[in-house]
C-alpha cells in the first residue's frame, strides 16, 4: 500500500500538521522522511503527526518518527502524535517510545492542548 | 637381695664393655656404672668395640656389652648386627642403652638372662620398645613357646621330620626376633637337622627343651624398669600416618612385635595366613606388605605372585620377612616380585627404616602418577575438543557425517576433521601420526591446525597436502611424520576430490556392490621430505554411497593371539551394514574391532570417519504453502509481497491483528535481507512462502546471501531514553514481539527464517 502525505500549516507556520496515509513500512518510510525534511529544517515549533490514516507501521517508519522527534527536541520544539490506529499503537507500545512522545487519542484532544499552549505564549509544551 | 648387691654379685670376676661416644663425659654410662661399683672397660666407637672383642681371648670374653646411643661410625644397630654376626659374640648379652640415666633393672635382667641367651633389650634402640612393652611381649610369648615345645616333642616322637622342621622354624623365628638367641640357635639346629633328613633328632630336641626352659624362667624373672607410661595415642603420627602396612605372619609373636614397633607410624592390618592376606588386600588395600614366606596353606611366594599378577595390587611393594636366608630363597623372593627382603631375626630399626623408605618411595610414585594422570586427563579433553563432534549441520542434508577418535592411551596421534570450505564444499580429513602418546599428540595438534589454516587458502586436497607437507618438513627435528587422507566433497554434484599422503585408502560402499578402495595409490608420508606432490583423484558419489576412512588402529587391531583384524574383515563388515546412518556405521566398525580384539588391550590409536552421501536432490522438501513468491532484493518487491500476503489473509478470513503481525514480521525480515543481505545487489533472490492453517500463520523466508542470523541481534535496551538507543535490533525486536516463534537455520547455502503467528493464543499448538 503506497503512502501519501498531506501537510497543513497553522499559526503562520509555527505549527505544522502532517497527515500520512497508507502503510508506513520499509518501502514507504523514505517517502515520509523526505516530506518531513524541509519542515524540520524550517522554524516550526510544533510538528503534529496525525496518524489517523496510517494503517500499518514497521520499525523503518518508527525510526523516521523518532528521528523527527529528536530533531524537534534538539531545538526546543515538540513532535506530537495523534490518532494512532491499533496496529500502529501496538508497535509504538512494543518499543516503549510512548513516554517520550506526546501522543493524543484524538484530534479534539490535540487541539485543546495546542490552544492551551498558544495562550501561554512562549511556554514550552508539557513533557 | 637389693638390686645393687645383685648386680655386684652377678658381675663378680667378669668383664663388662661399655661402647659410648664420650666415656670421659660426666654422665657417661661407664661413670654411671662405676657409681654402681661396676668397673667397665670402654670403647669410643663400634669398630673399636669390635677390635676389643676380637682380642679379648686371653682375658676371657665379656659378660656384658653395653652399647650407648649416637655412636660414631657404624651406630648402635650396626654394631649390634656385627656382634651378632660373629661366632664368639653371637650369644653375648647386649644392652643397647639410650642416652640418660642407666636402667638398673634392665641391666640386671640382661645379666640374669645370660643362661637363656636372652638379650633383654628393654628400652633399647634395637626394638624401639619400652621395658614394660617388652615384658608384655615376653609374657604373651611364654604360652606360645610352651605350645611349640610340646608340639616339637610330639612330632619328633612320631619321627615326623616335616612337622619337626615346620615347628622348629616357627620357634626359631619367634625366639630370634625377641632376642632369645640361645633358643633361636637350638631351634635352628633342629630345623636344619630335620630338613637334612638326619635321623636321631633326640639330642637336638633336648637342646631346644633346655633352652626353652631357661628362657621361660628368665621371662618369669624379668621385671620391667619403671612403671608403665600412660597408654600411647593409638593414632599413628608423622608424614606417612595415612599409609597402611599389612603384616602377614603365621607366628603370633612376630605379628605382635611388628605391630608394636609400627603402630605409632602407620595404619596396620594383620593376617595370619596367605588366604586371609589376599582377602585383606582386596578389602582394604595396603601401601606395603610385610610378608612371611613359610606359612601353612599359601606360602609367601605364592601370595606375592598372585598380588603381582593383579593390576589392582601390582604396585603394592612386598617385603619378605623370613628366617630363610639362603641366596636361592632371596632370589626366589625377588623373582616373585618382592621389593625387599629382610631376614629374621631382624633388627627392628632396619625394618622401620626400610618400611619408611619404601613407603616414601611409593608415596612419591603415587603422587607423580596422580599428577601425570590428571594432566593427561586434561590433555585428552583438549585433544577431543580439537576435533568436531557436532556433525548435524555440516553436510546440509546432502551429506551426513560422523567420526570418532579413540586413542590407545590418554592422548594419541590419530586425527580426523570435517569442516565446510564454503556453501557447497565439505573438507574431510583422516590422519595418523607416527608413534603414540604425548609426542604424537603434539604433532597431531600441529597437523590439524595447519590443515585448517591452509585449507582456507586452497580448496584442493592435493594442494592442501603439499602445503602441509612443506610446512611440517621444514622444521621437524624429531623426524616424526603423519599419514593423511584429505578429500573435498561438493555436496551439490557429489564430486569427491581426494589426495592421499601415505594413508590407508578409505573404503567406498555402494548399494549392490562390494566395498572398494577409494584411491589406487596411498602416496607418500607427510612431513619428512619437502617439495612432494600428492596427486588428486576424483570420484563421483551417487546418492546412498557410504565412505569410510580409518586409521591402522582398525585394520591392525589384534587378538590376544596376535591375529590382525585386517581390511577384508572391515569390507565384510561394511557390506553387511546396509543403509545405516554414518554414526551407526562408525559404531559398528568400532564394536567389530573391539569384539575381535577381545581381552587384548587396544594397541594403537583409532580414528574412523564415515560420510553418507544423500545427494542434493534429497534435501528436506519445502513445506507446502498457500502462497509462494520469488522476489528480488528491492523494496518494490517487498511492497509486492506485503500486498500479496495481505490479500491472501483477507481472502482466507484471517482477522486483522494477526494479519498485521504477520506483515510486520514480513516487512522487518525482508527489509533486513534487502538492506544487509544483498546490499547493492537488486538481483538477489528471496523466496517467501506463507501457509495458513486453522491454528497458525507460517511464514518461511529464504535467501542465498552470505550466512547471517538476524535473530542474534541484541535486544535493544527499551528502558533507555529514546535518544540514547542504537537503532539496530529494533525491527527484530518488533517482529519477535508480535510473532510466537522465529527460527533461523543455514542450510544448502541458504539463510532460512521461519516465523509463526498462532491464531488462537493461549492454546498450545
Amino acid at each position: 500500500m503506497p503512502l501519501t502525505v498531506r501537510v497543513s500549516r497553522e499559526d503562520a507556520g509555527a505549527t505544522v500538521r502532517v497527515h500520512p496515509s497508507g502503510s508506513l513500512d520499509s518501502a514507504t518510510a523514505g517517502a515520509l522522511e523526505r516530506e518531513l525534511a524541509p519542515i524540520l529544517a524550517s522554524k516550526v515549533s510544533v510538528l503534529v503527526l496525525d496518524l489517523a490514516e496510517v494503517t500499518f507501521v514497521s520499525s523503518a517508519g518508527i525510526r523516521v518518527v523518532l528521528a523527527a522527534r529528536k530533531q524537534m527536541a534538539d531545538r526546543g520544539g515538540a513532535l506530537l502524535m495523534a490518532n494512532l490506529q491499533p496496529p500502529v499503537a501496538k508497535a509504538f507500545e512494543i518499543i516503549r517510545a510512548i513516554p517520550d512522545v506526546a501522543i493524543f487519542k484524538s484530534v479534539a484532544e490535540l487541539d485543546a492542548y495546542l490552544a492551551a499552549m498558544q495562550r501561554q505564549a512562549g511556554g514550552g509544551p508539557p513533557r | 637381695m637389693e638390686p645393687r648387691a645383685r648386680l655386684a654379685e652377678a658381675l663378680r670376676g667378669r668383664r663388662v664393655l661399655v661402647v659410648e661416644r664420650d666415656p670421659a663425659a660426666p654422665d657417661s654410662l661407664s661413670r654411671q656404672l662405676a657409681a654402681l661399683d661396676v668397673t667397665a672397660e670402654t670403647a669410643a666407637s663400634g669398630p673399636e668395640a669390635l677390635l676389643r672383642v676380637a682380642h679379648a681371648g686371653e682375658a676371657g670374653t665379656f659378660a656384658l656389652i653395653v652399647i650407648g646411643a649416637d655412636l660414631p661410625g657404624m651406630g648402635a644397630s650396626g654394631l649390634t648386627r656385627a656382634l651378632r654376626g660373629r661366632r664368639e659374640t653371637s650369644a653375648l648379652p647386649l644392652l643397647t642403652h639410650p642416652r640418660g640415666p642407666i636402667d638398673l633393672p634392665a641391666l640386671l635382667g640382661a645379666l640374669e638372662g645370660v643362661s637363656a641367651g636372652l638379650d633383654l633389650v628393654a628400652g633399647s634402640a634395637r626394638l624401639g620398645l619400652a621395658s614394660h612393652e617388652l615384658a608384655e611381649l615376653l609374657r604373651a610369648f611364654a604360652p606360645q613357646a610352651d605350645a611349640h615345645l610340646a608340639a616339637l616333642a610330639r612330632v619328633v616322637a612320631d619321627a615326623d621330620a616335616e612337622g619337626a622342621r615346620r615347628e622348629a622354624h616357627a620357634l626359631a623365628g619367634a625366639a630370634g626376633n625377641l632376642g632369645a638367641t640361645g633358643l633361636h640357635r637350638a631351634a635352628r639346629a633342629l630345623e636344619h637337622a630335620a630338613r637334612a633328613g638326619a635321623g636321631g633328632l633326640g639330642p637336638a630336641l633336648a637342646d631346644v627343651a633346655r633352652e626353652g626352659r631357661a628362657l621361660l624362667a628368665a621371662i618369669a624373672a624379668f621385671t620391667p624398669a619403671g612403671a608403665a607410661p600412660p597408654p600411647a595415642p593409638t593414632k599413628p603420627r608423622g608424614e606417612l600416618a595415612d599409609r597402611r602396612v599389612l603384616v602377614v605372619d603365621d607366628v603370633r609373636t612376630n605379628v605382635d612385635l611388628l605391630v608394636r614397633v609400627l603402630k605409632d607410624d602407620y595404619l596396620l592390618s594383620v593376617a595370619f595366613d596367605g588366604e586371609s592376606a589376599l582377602r585383606s588386600v582386596a578389602t582394604q588395600p595396603p601401601d606395603l606388605i610385610l610378608l612371611d614366606i613359610m606359612m601353612p596353606g599359601l606360602d609367601g611366594y605364592e601370595v606375592c605372585r598372585r598380588l603381582k599378577r593383579d593390576p589392582r595390587t601390582r604396585e603394592i611393594p612386598v617385603v619378605f620377612l623370613t628366617s630363610l636366608d639362603e641366596v636361592r630363597d632371596k632370589t626366589q623372593g625377588f623373582e616373585a616380585g618382592a621389593a625387599d627382603y629382610i631376614t629374621k631375626p631382624f633388627e627392628i630399626l632396619e625394618v622401620k627404616a626400610r618400611v619408611g623408605a619404601l613407603l616414601r618411595a611409593k608415596a612419591y610414585q603415587d603422587a607423580v602418577r596422580e599428577l601425570l594422570e590428571s594432566e593427561l586427563r586434561v590433555a585428552r579433553e583438549i585433544q577431543r575438543g580439537l576435533v568436531p563432534r557436532n556433525f548435524a549441520a555440516l553436510g546440509g542434508g546432502a551429506a551426513d557425517c560422523f567420526a570418532c577418535l579413540e586413542p590407545a592411551r590418554a592422548v594419541g596421534g590419530d586425527l580426523y576433521d570435517v569442516f565446510r570450505l564454503d556453501d557447497r564444499r565439505l573438507c574431510l580429513v583422516v590422519g595418523d601420526v607416527s608413534g603414540k602418546g604425548i609426542p604424537a599428540a603434539l604433532f597431531m595438534v600441529m597437523t590439524i591446525t595447519l590443515i585448517r589454516s591452509l585449507a582456507r587458502l586452497s580448496g584442493r586436497p592435493d594442494e592442501i597436502l603439499a602445503r602441509v607437507n612443506d610446512a611440517l618438513a621444514a622444521d621437524n627435528p624429531s623426524s616424526m611424520f603423519v599419514t593423511l587422507f584429505c578429500a573435498v566433497l561438493d555436496v551439490e554434484t557429489g564430486r569427491l576430490t581426494c589426495a592421499s599422503g601415505g594413508h590407508l585408502s578409505p573404503l567406498l560402499a555402494r548399494a549392490g556392490g562390494e566395498p572398494r578402495s577409494l584411491v589406487a595409490s596411498e602416496g607418500t608420508l607427510v612431513g619428512v621430505q619437502p617439495g612432494l606432490a600428492f596427486p588428486a583423484t576424483e570420484v563421483e558419489l551417487v546418492p546412498g554411497d557410504l565412505l569410510v576412512a580409518f586409521t591402522d588402529g582398525v585394520t591392525e587391531a589384534m587378538t590376544p593371539d596376535g591375529a590382525l583384524f585386517g581390511e577384508a574383515r572391515l569390507r565384510a563388515l561394511l557390506r553387511g551394514l546396509g543403509d545405516v546412518a554414518p554414526a551407526d556405521a562408525v559404531a559398528a566398525v568400532l564394536a567389530g574391532v573391539r569384539a575381535f580384539a577381545g581381552s587384548a588391550e587396544q594397541a594403537d590409536d583409532i580414528a574412523i570417519l564415515a560420510v553418507r552421501y544423500a545427494g542434493a536432490g534429497r534435501r528436506t522438501p519445502a513445506p507446502p504453502a498457500d502462497l509462494t513468491l520469488d522476489l528480488r532484493a528491492t523494496f518494490e518487491d517487498v511492497v509486492r509481497a506485503a500486498a500479496a500476503v495481505r490479500e491472501l489473509c483477507e481472502t482466507r478470513g484471517v482477522p486483522r491483528e494477526p494479519t498485521d503481525d504477520l506483515l510486520l514480521g514480513l516487512d522487518e525480515m525482508l527489509s533486513n535481507i534487502v538492506t544487509y543481505g544483498y546490499p547493492g545487489n537488486p538481483a538477489g533472490a528471496i523466496a517467501v512462502r506463507v501457509a495458513i492453517s486453522e491454528d497458525a500463520l507460517r511464514l518461511d523466508i529464504s535467501d542465498r546471501a552470505p550466512a547471517f542470523n538476524p535473530l542474534e541481534a541484541a535486544t535493544p535496551d527499551l528502558d533507555a531514553p529514546l535518544d540514547t538507543r542504537p537503532v539496530g535490533g529494533l525491527g527484530v525486536h518488533l517482529a519477535r514481539s508480535v510473532m510466537d516463534t522465529m527460527e533461523y537455520a543455514r542450510a544448502d547455502g541458504e539463510n532460512r527464517l521461519r516465523l509463526i503467528r498462532r491464531l488462537r493464543r493461549g492454546e498450545v499448538l
